[in-house]
């Protein structure tokens, strides 16, 4: 019995030896969770990006400092250089894991070379998230990461909540790493929200164009609302018409957008179908006329639907003439449903989008007209 | 412990050790492989080649029905003659180290990219060794109730994670179907056909199966619920990649968790989670195959007691796992290998096996033996 007993407790001290060697521990003191990512571009030549991690500080948290976030800029040639160099410099390892935001300054995203190995490194790391939200700067990113919100909490809340809240807003595109890198995988080009700084806040407006990986420049919030329009992702908007010298905002729900493919002896022609609910928000006080007027509605449906077509036309006209890139991702449609026409067209498809025959046609409801007559 | 040493499965453990043998390793880069050539047609590769295994897999459960109660050795000996029994058996045994180090060493890689950035693969390797070993001694009855056990602790919670993933799939990306040539699928199919591998190891364990007139039926369950499986994963993955992205990923079906975010949590890395998944499959993977080769080995050096070999096993696997420099070389490895290897194992042996049991049976019929 004896014996059994210290033969049970050299076996226990025996295998407890095979627990320790946790190669991978590290506390959750000493990492430091950067939610923000910003690169820059260096005037070095050696190194060429210059890339500022921002964290939350657990003090802050606290109560014991007013700095509620946390910075550190480093400088080399990838992320993960810069990551490793920082470690020499900091009591706290930089963790990927929970990371929200990415944000590449201009200068980055007009360098191809620079601005692919960016999006290499997120697409390659295994703990980075395909949930993040990227962003080019118009500026620097080091300048948006500096800014003090007014409103608000500290700057990495503040970017992240604005791409969660801006779907009600249409004045940008909010995608994912995923949906960004399904895009761009498939065609090269690709539509990246544009972040522009501001004194105490951040705006999210319009996007940067990228055609082959290369930058061609920004579209404006209105651009990108028609576009939104076109790709279906349009949300909750406010569009104002115009009715007898009135102006009358109307908030736009429940839009829908088709794509159809009509083919003529050779050629073929896109309709776009969109089709939505509107609400009347203002009109005017004491108004001696019925609202709860049939025909009236009507007109405020067809005002509101040569608004809306107005619009995506001029969306799309930017996109057919001015860049001449598909980022509607009618290539997509037509590839998906009339897979015998791409097999066609694939191949000059980047000399026939400026030229295609693009039909929009919208279809306004309006249902509501909210409390007063 | 009431039936220990009756060395024993039952069907429904048959089938569980069947379904976990076969999706190891190949479901990490099965939605890839199924859409390389032929894009969003590869569901019809994943079909045809479901319908393929099943009826391999029907051979094989024929087979351990044609020879109630005979191990694999035996079967080879009474079919073919003894120098090609034990020429095959060896040739077994080589085949089921070589794959079986592949998996240990794919999933080393893994656990070492998503988990242990900085432990030492060779420590990885080793513990799963080890412990897989350990299963393996404990013989088939043991490793049948792990199955059944692991079972649903794998499926459940991989299933309620592939769901929260499915909000993410856009189903337009299976689109657009019929676009490969008949010719074009037909020739996918041995790639799609890999991903079934590994079924051949339970010819192995029909011996042990209590009731072997269940084995076809046992077989076709096994085979339908792993096509499922994968048929979950493929339309999952590629619903939410796309085809032209998925094409650059190296395992798609861990990637493809990555999407998944709890909104308003601070858990958005299930990495971990997965990874104890993934753990779970490799071993239920590769403990039947270390079982297979004690069991072979044991045949062929003709010993009463074989449980010990599972032991001196482990040094073996561990040394070939390390042989590949990188993960890109232990791909192309195994590519050509695993080609003319598994097609020999699970369709050309057991074929010639039924062919000749036909033939054997009609004879023995004359002489009065019952084999």
């Amino acid at each position: 019995m004896h014996r059994k007993k210290t033969y049970i407790l050299f076996l226990m001290i025996f295998f407890s030896m095979f627990l320790m060697g946790c190669w991978d521990k590290i506390e959750i003191e000493d990492r430091a969770y950067a939610i923000t990512i910003g690169v820059d571009l260096n005037q070095d030549e050696d190194n060429q990006l210059s890339i500022t991690f921002a964290f939350p500080n657990p003090s802050a948290v606290l109560g014991e400092s007013d700095e509620p976030v946390m910075k550190i800029t480093g400088a080399g040639d990838s992320i993960y250089e810069v990551m490793r160099s920082i470690g020499t410099r900091s009591n706290r390892q930089i963790y990927l894991g929970h990371f929200r935001t990415v944000l590449i300054g201009e200068e980055v995203a007009k360098r191809p070379e620079l601005f692919r190995g960016v999006l290499d490194a997120l697409e390659k790391d295994p703990h980075v998230s395909r949930k993040v939200n990227i962003g080019i700067v118009e500026g620097t990113a080091k300048e948006v990461l500096d800014i003090k919100p007014s409103l608000g909490p500290d700057i990495t809340q503040f970017i992240r909540q604005i791409f969660e809240h801006d779907k009600l807003i249409n004045r940008a595109p909010l995608q994912t790493l995923n949906e960004i890198f399904e895009f761009m995988h498939r065609s090269e080009d690709g539509l990246i929200t544009r972040i522009i700084p501001g004194a105490t806040d951040v705006k999210v407006a319009g996007a940067a164009v990228f055609k082959d990986f290369e930058f061609l420049g920004y579209i404006g919030e209105e651009v990108n609302r028609g576009l939104m329009f076109l790709q279906d992702e349009a949300d909750i908007g406010i569009f104002t018409v115009e009715h007898n010298d009135q102006k009358i905002p109307i908030e736009v729900t429940d839009t829908k957008t088709k794509y159809k493919l009509a083919q003529t002896d050779n050629d073929f022609k896109i309709i776009v179908e969109i089709s939505m609910e509107g609400d009347i928000r203002q009109l005017y006080f004491d108004l001696k006329n019925d609202v709860l007027e049939t025909g009236f509605l009507h007109e405020l449906g067809s005002l509101l639907e040569s608004r809306i077509k107005a619009n995506v036309n001029h969306s799309l006209g930017v996109l057919q003439n001015e860049y001449g890139v598909d980022l509607v991702g009618f290539d997509e449609y037509i590839e998906k449903f009339h897979p015998k026409i791409w097999g066609e067209i694939k191949d000059e498809y980047d000399e026939i989008f400026p030229q295609m025959d693009v039909v929009i046609e919208v279809d306004a409801e309006i249902r509501r007209i909210g409390l007063s007559k | 412990m009431m039936y220990k040493n009756n060395d024993m499965i039952s069907p429904g453990q048959f089938a569980h050790i069947l379904i976990l043998t076969v999706v190891g390793t190949g479901i990490l880069t099965l939605p890839r492989e199924l859409a390389d050539g032929v894009g969003p047609d590869g569901i019809f590769v994943l079909l045809l080649s479901a319908l393929f295994t099943l009826v391999a897999a029907n051979i094989i459960g024929y087979i351990i029905k044609r020879f109630p109660g005979k191990g694999y050795f035996e079967i080879l000996t009474i079919c073919f003659t003894k120098p090609i029994a034990y020429i095959i058996t060896l040739l077994f045994v080589v085949y089921a180290l070589l794959i079986n180090a592949f998996i240990i060493r794919v999933f080393g890689e893994v656990i070492k990219m998503f988990l242990l950035i900085k432990t030492p693969i060779e420590l990885i390797i080793f513990s799963i060794l080890i412990i897989t070993a350990f299963l393996a001694r404990g013989g088939i009855e043991p490793l049948g109730r792990m199955a059944e056990l692991l079972f649903p602790m794998i499926v459940i919670p991989a299933l309620l994670l592939f769901l929260l993933a499915a909000a993410d799939v856009n189903l337009t990306n299976l689109l657009p179907v019929f676009q490969a040539s008949p010719l074009e699928i037909i020739r996918a199919v041995p790639a799609g056909f890999l991903s079934f591998a590994g079924f051949e190891f339970v010819l192995i364990f029909g011996k042990y199966l209590n009731k072997p007139e269940k084995a076809t039926k046992a077989m076709s369950i096994g085979i339908g619920v792993v096509s499922l499986i994968y048929l979950i994963i493929y339309i999952v993955t590629l619903g939410v990649f796309g085809r032209y992205q998925m094409n650059h990923l190296i395992w798609p079906t861990l990637t493809v968790f990555k999407v998944i975010s709890f909104p308003g949590l601070f858990i958005d890395n299930i990495e971990s989670l997965v990874m104890v998944i993934w753990i779970f499959i490799v071993f239920m993977s590769i403990a039947p195959m270390h079982l297979s080769k004690t069991i072979l080995l044991g045949d062929l050096l003709k010993l009463r007691e074989r449980d010990f070999l599972a032991l001196p096993i482990v040094p073996i696997l561990y040394l070939i796992a390390l042989i590949p420099d990188s993960l890109a070389e232990t791909y192309e490895y195994m590519g050509p290998f695993s080609n003319y290897a598994i097609t020999f194992f699970s369709i050309v042996i057991p074929v010639i096996i039924l062919i000749l049991s036909v033939f054997r049976k009609n004879k023995g019929r004359e002489s009065g033996s019952n084999a």
